[in-house]
């Protein structure tokens, strides 16, 4: 079977998810609803991390937004479950003794499960490959 | 983006506004998809909503088949960037 159709189906099956890394612990995130999207988006749109940066630029970015990163990867792990705060407060406490480098994975992993990377990567490269050629009228 | 008014060939005279947040995609889902307000915030995924509205089959006149792909030559592309 190829990997779009594995995808489609464990999407349409509830099956589709990330894993990550954090503190020596593995902790999944399943596609969410735009509910619990919006909850992480509280905390992770804080974080601005800017596409010209070096490497240890990044970690310096990761480090001061901490905080943000472990609370809206949280967010994402737990879920819309009926206890979800205090689930959130647990994750986050655990996951706040990860590495810098561990918490930038999780976000990284996060944001494409949000933007269906797997699902639009063809469609954006012929997207950005459509604007190399030719800027669209405004 | 220009689009067709549904009983022909696009005319370049109707466009597409809005829809440049969350709220309105819940809207356009909404009514894409005839779903409650519930099931597209809550419970459904968002990634299953993208792409059942972007699958969504749609239904084209006789005179539209044949035209969704417009190919172009390398020569054509270059004279429409140049002006």
């Amino acid at each position: 079977m190829n990997e779009a159709a594995k995808n489609i189906s464990d999407l349409l099956t509830g099956n589709y998810c990330k894993t990550v890394v954090i503190a020596g612990k593995v902790y999944v995130m399943k596609a969410p609803s735009i509910k619990v999207i919006l909850w992480a988006s509280r905390f992770l749109s804080l974080v601005d991390i800017p596409s010209d940066v070096s490497a240890s630029g990044l970690l310096k970015t990761v480090s001061e937004n901490t905080d943000n990163i472990v609370k809206g990867v949280s967010y994402l792990v737990v879920g819309d479950v009926p206890d979800f705060e205090a689930q959130v407060k647990e994750k986050s406490g655990e996951m706040l003794s990860g590495t810098h480098e561990e918490l930038y994975n999780a976000f990284l992993v996060a944001f494409n499960l949000v933007a269906g990377k797997d699902f639009f990567v063809a469609c954006q490269l012929a997207m950005e490959l459509a604007r190399m050629t030719i800027k669209p009228k405004s | 983006m220009p689009v067709g008014d549904g009983a022909g060939a696009n005319d370049n005279k109707t466009k597409v506004l809005n829809g440049d947040t969350i709220a309105g995609q819940i809207a356009a889902f909404m009514d894409n998809l005839h779903m409650s307000y519930k099931e597209v915030y809550e419970e459904l995924p968002y990634l299953q909503l993208v792409l059942m509205n972007a699958d969504k089959p749609v239904v084209v006149s006789a005179d539209e088949v044949g035209q969704e792909v417009k190919k172009m030559s390398g020569k054509e592309l270059m004279k429409l960037k140049g002006g």
